[in-house]
């Protein structure tokens, strides 16, 4: 079996206990934050999906790394069962599946927003209160990203949702209109 | 032949008689002159009677042959004359025949000239408009290319100048202009 039917199939239990049980939120932040902790210490994750530890091993680890993180019971029995059955290596795209089936139980969106400067709040609500109503989700989530190559300007994704108004695509517009005119005028 | 074996037995008397009288020649006996006169005659008729069928024969078979010459000859010659008539009327025509000749190897002439320079005319046209393809195309291609480097350029330039100068007045005003326009479409 793939790796994303996997993490399909694990996501989808955990949406359901946790819907069940109303922790759904809860925990998703609670893996969020184990995600973090993951990608800011490489030598944590390669110990927890190293197969040649035994599982005993990788479980006190993991037992003592949530122990800090303070998650939920749910986060932590899901993410025990993952580590015993070795489907640690698999977390990132279990998370993902998660998320998908969490936004799509809540009626909730998630958008990339990416600015040449750093938007102030302000600005980022107004643009959620547009994009709920572009989308008719029940909820936004944004996500912030600033990439200095854009010059000016923003672009947002949501999903395959593309709204572009970036200086750096203005100008590459520009060059393939002056690109195709020069074209036409040669025809 | 038959008719000659014949005549065999009525000759031997008369020779033999010539023969017993030549003896007597020396004499100039005129009976004996009158003898071998007779004799003589005698002979020329038997002469005459065996020979006349065969001579006959041999002289019209003679006449044959010769008339057959004689016709031979003159097909010969008539065929000759003709012959000498026809070369000589060539002869005649001769300086015709040979002009005609000239004019019809410089008509040939010239129409081969004519059909290598018309294909060489071909050619060159061929050559000339492909050579002006080719050159419309190379200008064609270096125009676009020089122009897409100026467009390249002048974007570049503008994205430098846009980059250098751009502010926080702008990323804010670009920024209202855009959420206008995520508004509208929103409202659309």
């Amino acid at each position: 079996m793939s790796t994303l039917a996997v993490a399909r199939r694990y996501a989808s239990a955990l949406v359901e206990l946790t819907s069940e049980k109303g922790s759904m939120e809860r925990v998703e932040k609670d893996l969020d934050s184990f995600q973090s902790v993951l990608a800011s210490s490489p030598e944590l994750k390669a110990a927890l999906v190293n197969p040649s530890f035994r599982v005993e091993e990788r479980q006190a680890v993991l037992r003592a790394v949530l122990e800090k993180l303070g998650v939920h019971e749910h986060s932590r029995n899901f993410l025990l069962v993952l580590n015993d059955r070795n489907r640690l290596v698999a977390f990132d795209a279990v998370l993902t599946a998660f998320g998908e089936l969490y936004d799509k139980r809540t009626g909730r969106v998630r958008a990339k927003v990416t600015s040449a400067k750093a938007l102030d709040d302000a600005s980022v609500s107004t643009l959620q209160a547009h994009l709920k109503k572009i989308t008719g989700a029940d909820e936004v989530v944004i996500t912030r990203d600033v990439d200095p190559d854009l010059i000016g300007g923003i672009v947002t994704r949501i999903g395959d949702l593309v709204l572009d108004g970036s200086v750096r695509t203005q100008l590459s517009l520009l060059r393939d209109q002056l690109t195709s005119g020069a074209a036409v005028g040669d025809a | 032949m038959l008719r000659l074996l014949a005549l065999v037995p009525c000759l031997i008397p008369a020779l033999a008689l010539a023969a017993s009288a030549e003896g007597e020649v020396a004499h100039a006996d005129p009976a004996g002159l009158v003898r071998h006169g007779i004799n003589l005659l005698i002979l020329l008729a038997i002469l005459y009677f065996a020979l006349r069928g065969p001579l006959s024969d041999f002289l019209k078979f003679r006449r044959t042959e010769v008339k057959d010459q004689l016709d031979q000859a003159l097909d010969a010659k008539t065929t000759a004359e003709k012959r000498y008539a026809e070369l000589e009327g060539r002869l005649e025509n001769f300086e015709a025949e040979l002009a005609e000749l000239r004019s019809r190897a410089q008509e040939a002439g010239q129409a081969e000239r004519d059909a290598v320079v018309a294909s060489a005319s071909a050619a060159a046209k061929a050559m000339e408009e492909a050579a002006q393809r080719t050159v419309t195309e190379e200008l064609r291609r270096a125009r676009a290319e020089l122009k897409a480097e100026a467009v390249d350029l002048s974007v570049q330039i503008a994205e430098d100048i846009l980059k250098k100068n751009i502010n926080e007045a702008d990323q804010s005003r670009l920024t209202g202009a855009y959420l206008d326009k995520v508004e509208e479409t929103a409202r659309s």
